[in-house]
C-alpha cells in the first residue's frame, strides 16, 4: 500500500506520427502520486504531454507502458465508463443536444438511480456552481463561464474518486478566468476532491496547487509544493518557468550541510542556502538563479555585478529595469518604487540580491 | 506493428469487426469488382482472347478518334465558361453588394437539384427548328446548330455553372475581408486589390471548381445524347457501342478513356488542391464584410446577375410551359392532357422510379453512415483505403459504373441483370459518396472530446453512438438521404444500362420521348421529377425542423 490516493508509475506514452510515421514519446517515464483530497498541477509549456498524461489517467489513451493506480487498485484495463475518474474538457465537451440539466444528469443516468435522487443530486450540484434557475437552457444559450459551471457540475455529480481537469479556464477572458480560479478551488477544497489539474500557467498552478508538477518534453522535472517549487528550482528549466528569473555563471568553492560558497563570474564572492539532499562538488560550475523582484540598486563596485541601466519603465506600483553587464542582462523589478531613488537611463549601478531568494541549478 | 495492435484489438471487438467485413466486401463486390471487370473487357476483343487490339483501335480510326477529341474539347470550354460565369456570379454575391442575393442564390441552384436533360430540353423548345424563338424571331430558320457543339457549350455551361458558383462562393466568403481592407489602407486600388489579394487567394478554388465542372462535362449523358447531333462524345459513343453495335469490349475501351481523365481530375481536386488551400478553418465565426463598391461596377454586377438568372428562369419556364401545350410549334392550346398522359401511360416509371429509389436511398444513407463513422472514429487497418474506395464513385462517370454492373452481374451465382435489385444496387453505390462525405464532414466537427465525456460518464462506446454521436449526426443524415434521393431520381447515365422492360425509369422514359419529338410529354414527365423533387425537399425540411436537436433548442428560446 502506498500513502498516494492516485499514483501513476513510469508511464510511457508513444504517438505514431501519421506524417513521418516515426514515433513521438509524448510522455516519458513518468511516476509520481497524489494524496486523498488534494489538488495536484501538471504544469510545463505546450506540448510537454499535460494533456496525454490526463488522458492516460482518464483512460482515453493506452499507455505504452506503465501502471495508473487509483485507491490502490491498478486501473490499466479499464475503460474511461469503467473508471471512477470524471474529466473536465478543455472545450467543455457539453452536449450540445441536452439542456443544462440533461447534461448534468447525463451521468447519473449511467448510475441506475431513481428519477427523484438523480433530480435531487443535479438540482444541488447545479446550486454549488451557481447555474441553479439556468436547467433548461443548452449550451449554445449560455457564457463561456457558465458552460465551463456546467462542465464542471457535470463532472462533480457523479462523485468521482478523482477529477481531471485539462486547462479549464484557457477559454475563458482574463478577468473571469481569475474569479473562476477562485471559485473553483473553494468548490473543490469544499468537496475534498482529489484533483489533479493541467494548465501551462504558472500563475495558475501556483494559486491552485498543494502540489506543483513541472514537465517538458515528457519528462518530469520536479514535483513539490508551490513554495518549494519558487525557492529551490530543480534546474535552470524549471527556475526560468516558475516566475521570471536570470542566470549567472558562478563555480562551487565551498560547501556546508544547507549551504554552499560561490565564487561568480563576476569575480564576487558569495553564500547561497540550497536544498538539503542537494550534491555540489567543489569546482563544479553551476548557475546563480536570480529573480528580479529580489533585487536592489546600490553604487558601483558594492553589489555582487556591475551593469548600465538600458531600459526604465515606470508604472507606478512597480519599476521594471533592464541592466546591461558584462555577463547578460539582468531584470529588476521594484515594487513600490515611490520613496526610493532610483537610477536614470544611462546609469552604471551595482545590484545586490535578498540572499533568501537566491539559488543554485546545475550548469546545463 | 501498430497494424498487428490493431488487428488485435478488432478481434475483441467483434461487432467492429463484422461491420468492417462487411463493408468491404460490399465496397469490393459492388464497387471495385464492376469497375475492374470494365478494364478487363478491354482488352478482351474476343471472349478469352486479351490483347491491346481494342485500344489499338481506338487511338488509330478516327472513328473513335474524333469522341475522344470531342469530349475533352467541349469540357475544356465548358469548364473555362462556367468557373469564369460562376467567378462573377460569387463574387457578385460574396463581395459586392448586389441586390436580390438569397433571390440569386436560389435560383441559381435550381440547375443541381433537377434533371439535367431539363435544360437540353427547353434550348430544343426555344431554338430547335420547331422553337418558339426560331419561330418568332428568325421565321423558322434556327439561328444557330442547336444540335452540336455550340448547343452542348450553352446547355452544360447553364447546368453547371452552379457547380463552380458554389465551390467559388465558399471561397470567396473565406477570404477575410479584413486582408482586402489591409490591402487598401495600405493605398491599393480596388482593382489592384482584387488582382493582387482577392484573386490569388482564390486561385485554389478555381482550379478546384474548373476540374469539378471539367469532370461534369465529362461525364454528361443525357445531354449528348439529346443534343449531340453529330457531335460524338465518349459516354455516348461507349453506349451505342454497347446497346447499338454490341461491341462490348470497344464499349468498355471508350469507358476506361473517359475514366481516366476524370480520375485524375478528381485525384489532383481532393487530394493536391484541397492541400494548397490558404483557407484555414478557425471555427470562429467570422463577420462577413462586404466592400461597398462604386454604383457603375455594382449596376454592372446586378445586371450580370440577372441576365444569368433570367437564362434558368426562361429555359425552365419555356419547358413548364411546354408540359402544357398540345404540340409543340404547332398548337400552343394550353392542356393539362400531357400529364394526364404521364399519370396514366406513363404512371408505371413514376411509380417504380419512386419505389426503387426509396428503397435505395436509405440503404444508401445507412451505409454512408456507416462507412463514416468506421472511418472517422474507428482505427483499422487500411481504414483510408475504405474512405477512398467509398468515394469512388464520385470520380468515376456513370457510364463507366453502368457498364460494369452490366458486365459483372449477368451471370450466376450473381445474375441480376433485369431485376429492380440491380437498378437499386446502382443508386446506392452510386450516392454513397454523399452519405460518407455528410457524414464525414459532420463527425469532424463534433468535437471527439464530446464523446469521451460521455465514456468518461459511465456510458459504453455502444450507448455513446446512439445517445450522442447519432442525434448530432442526425441532420448530415437527412441532408444525406434527400441528396442521395434527388440524385437517383434524376439519374441516367448508369442506370440507363441496367433498365429492363420489366423495371424502368423516368429519365430513361423522358430521353425515350425526346427521341420521339414527343417534347411536351418529356416536359409533362420533367416537371413530375421537379414535382417530386421539390416535395422531398419540403419533406426534408419538415423533418428536419422537426427532428433535429438545433429546432429543439430554439424552442426552447423562445
Ligand atoms: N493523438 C496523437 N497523435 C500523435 N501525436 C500526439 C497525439 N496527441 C498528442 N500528441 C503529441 O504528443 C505531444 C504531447 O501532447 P499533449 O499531451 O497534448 O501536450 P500538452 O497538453 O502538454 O500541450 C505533442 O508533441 C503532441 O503533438
Ligand atoms: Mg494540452
Amino acid at each position: 500500500m502506498t500513502e498516494y490516493y492516485v499514483e501513476v508509475r513510469n508511464l510511457v506514452k508513444d504517438f505514431k506520427d501519421s506524417s513521418s510515421g516515426s514515433f513521438i514519446r509524448a510522455v516519458n517515464n513518468v511516476s509520481f502520486g497524489v494524496k486523498k483530497g488534494q489538488l495536484m498541477t501538471l504544469l510545463g509549456p505546450s506540448g510537454c504531454g499535460k494533456t496525454t498524461t490526463l488522458r492516460l489517467i482518464g483512460g482515453f489513451e493506452i499507455a505504452t507502458s506503465g501502471d495508473v493506480l487509483i485507491d490502490g487498485t491498478v486501473v490499466n484495463d479499464q475503460p474511461p465508463n469503467k473508471r471512477p475518474t470524471a474529466m473536465v474538457f478543455q472545450s467543455y465537451a457539453l452536449f450540445p443536444h441536452m439542456n443544462v440539466y440533461e447534461n448534468v444528469a447525463y451521468g447519473l443516468k449511467n448510475r441506475k438511480l431513481s428519477t427523484q435522487e438523480i433530480k435531487k443530486r443535479v438540482s444541488e450540484m447545479l446550486s454549488i456552481v451557481g447555474l441553479s434557475g439556468l436547467e433548461k437552457r443548452y449550451p449554445s444559450q449560455l457564457s463561456g463561464g457558465q458552460q465551463q459551471r456546467v462542465a464542471l457540475a457535470r463532472a462533480l455529480v457523479v462523485q468521482p474518486k478523482v477529477l481531471l481537469l485539462d486547462e479549464p479556464l484557457s477559454n475563458l477572458d482574463a478577468k473571469l478566468r481569475e474569479q473562476m480560479r477562485i471559485e473553483l478551488k473553494k468548490i473543490q477544497s469544499n468537496l475534498g476532491i482529489t484533483s489533479i489539474y493541467v494548465t501551462h500557467d504558472q500563475l495558475e498552478a501556483m494559486t491552485l496547487s498543494d502540489v506543483i508538477i513541472v514537465m517538458k518534453d515528457g519528462v518530469v522535472m520536479q514535483q513539490d509544493s508551490p513554495e518549494m517549487v519558487y525557492r529551490y528550482p530543480a534546474n535552470k528549466f524549471v527556475a526560468g518557468f516558475i516566475g521570471k528569473a536570470n542566470f549567472l555563471e558562478a563555480s562551487v568553492v565551498g560547501i556546508e550541510q544547507n549551504r554552499c560558497k560561490l565564487k561568480l563570474i563576476s569575480g564576487a564572492d558569495m553564500v547561497v542556502g540550497i536544498r538539503e539532499g542537494t550534491r555540489f562538488t567543489i569546482q563544479e560550475k553551476v548557475y546563480l538563479v536570480l529573480r528580479p523582484e529580489a533585487a536592489r540598486f546600490v553604487k558601483p563596485n558594492q553589489g555582487i555585478v556591475n551593469g548600465m541601466v538600458i531600459t526604465r519603465i515606470y508604472t507606478g506600483a512597480n519599476a521594471f529595469f533592464e541592466v546591461k553587464t558584462d555577463y547578460g542582462i539582468l531584470s529588476v523589478e521594484i515594487q513600490n518604487p515611490t520613496h526610493m531613488d532610483l537610477p536614470e537611463y544611462g546609469e552604471t549601478v551595482g545590484l545586490v540580491y535578498d540572499t533568501a531568494t537566491l539559488s543554485v541549478v546545475k550548469y546545463e | 506493428m501498430n497494424w498487428l495492435k490493431q488487428t488485435r484489438r478488432l478481434i475483441n471487438e467483434p461487432l467492429l469487426l463484422a461491420m468492417i467485413v462487411f463493408v468491404w466486401a460490399l465496397l469490393i463486390v459492388f464497387i471495385v469488382y464492376p469497375i475492374l471487370m470494365v478494364g478487363i473487357k478491354s482488352f478482351e476483343p474476343k471472349t478469352g482472347v486479351y490483347s491491346f487490339d481494342v485500344y489499338r483501335a481506338l487511338f488509330s480510326k478516327k472513328y473513335f478518334i474524333t469522341p475522344i477529341i470531342n469530349t475533352l474539347k467541349l469540357g475544356i470550354v465548358v469548364a473555362s465558361i462556367s468557373v469564369l460565369i460562376g467567378y462573377i456570379f460569387a463574387y457578385s454575391i460574396a463581395k459586392v453588394n448586389v441586390p436580390f442575393k438569397t433571390f440569386f442564390r436560389t435560383v441559381a441552384t435550381f440547375p443541381i437539384i433537377s434533371p439535367p436533360f431539363v435544360i437540353a430540353l427547353a434550348a430544343i423548345l426555344l431554338f430547335g427548328r420547331n422553337g418558339i424563338v426560331t419561330r418568332n424571331f428568325f421565321g423558322g430558320v434556327p439561328p444557330f446548330e442547336i444540335y452540336g457543339f455550340l448547343g452542348l457549350v450553352i446547355v452544360e455551361t447553364l447546368a453547371y455553372f452552379p457547380t463552380a458558383f458554389m465551390t467559388l462562393e465558399a471561397i470567396l466568403i473565406s477570404i477575410s475581408s479584413d486582408l482586402e481592407e489591409a490591402s487598401l489602407s495600405l493605398g491599393s486600388s480596388k482593382w489592384r486589390t482584387f488582382w493582387r489579394v482577392t484573386f490569388p487567394l482564390s486561385m485554389p478554388g478555381i482550379l478546384s471548381a474548373w476540374l469539378l465542372v471539367f469532370s461534369q462535362s465529362m461525364a454528361d449523358f443525357g445531354t449528348p445524347l439529346i443534343l449531340g447531333g453529330r457531335y460524338h462524345v465518349l459516354s455516348v459513343s461507349a453506349y451505342l457501342e454497347i446497346t447499338g453495335s454490341y461491341r462490348i469490349s470497344y464499349g468498355s475501351g471508350l469507358a476506361i478513356l473517359l475514366l481516366i481523365p476524370t480520375l485524375i481530375a478528381f485525384f489532383v481536386q481532393r487530394y493536391w488542391l484541397s492541400r494548397k488551400s490558404y483557407v484555414t478553418v478557425t471555427g470562429k465565426p467570422s463577420v462577413i464584410k462586404v466592400l461597398e463598391p462604386n454604383v457603375y461596377v455594382k449596376v454592372m454586377f446586378t445586371a450580370i446577375c440577372a441576365t444569368l438568372v433570367f437564362a434558368v428562369f426562361l429555359f425552365y419556364g419555356t419547358v413548364l410551359f411546354g408540359s402544357f401545350t398540345k404540340l409543340w410549334g404547332v398548337n400552343h392550346k394550353l392542356t393539362l392532357e400531357n400529364y394526364k398522359f404521364a399519370f396514366t401511360y406513363n404512371w408505371k416509371y413514376i411509380k417504380d422510379t419512386l419505389l426503387l429509389a426509396s428503397i435505395a436511398t436509405p440503404l444508401c444513407g445507412i451505409l454512408g453512415i456507416m462507412i463514416a463513422y468506421l472511418v472517422g472514429r474507428k482505427q483499422f487497418p487500411a481504414r483510408r483505403l475504405m474512405e477512398a474506395f467509398s468515394l469512388l464513385t464520385f470520380a468515376v462517370p456513370g457510364t463507366v459504373v453502368g457498364i460494369g454492373y452490366l458486365l459483372a452481374f449477368n451471370q450466376k451465382p450473381l445474375l441480376l441483370t433485369g431485376t429492380a435489385l440491380i437498378i437499386i444496387l446502382v443508386f446506392v453505390f452510386r450516392e454513397l459518396p454523399v452519405g460518407v462525405q455528410n457524414g464525414v464532414a459532420a463527425l469532424y466537427q463534433i468535437d471527439r472530446s464530446i464523446e469521451e465525456a460521455s465514456l468518461d460518464l459511465g456510458s459504453s462506446s455502444n450507448k455513446t453512438f446512439w445517445k450522442i454521436t447519432l442525434p448530432l449526426l442526425m441532420p448530415a443524415f437527412f441532408n444525406a438521404l434527400f441528396t442521395a434521393f434527388v440524385r437517383s431520381m434524376t439519374a441516367i447515365s448508369a442506370v440507363i444500362f441496367v433498365v429492363s422492360g420489366r423495371w424502368n425509369l423516368i429519365t430513361v422514359r423522358i430521353l425515350g420521348a425526346v427521341g420521339n419529338s414527343d417534347l411536351s410529354q418529356a416536359a409533362a414527365l420533367s416537371y413530375v421529377l421537379i414535382g417530386i423533387v421539390l416535395l422531398a425537399m419540403f419533406f426534408l425540411r419538415f423533418v428536419t425542423i422537426n427532428f433535429s436537436y438545433q429546432t429543439k433548442i430554439r424552442r426552447a428560446m423562445s
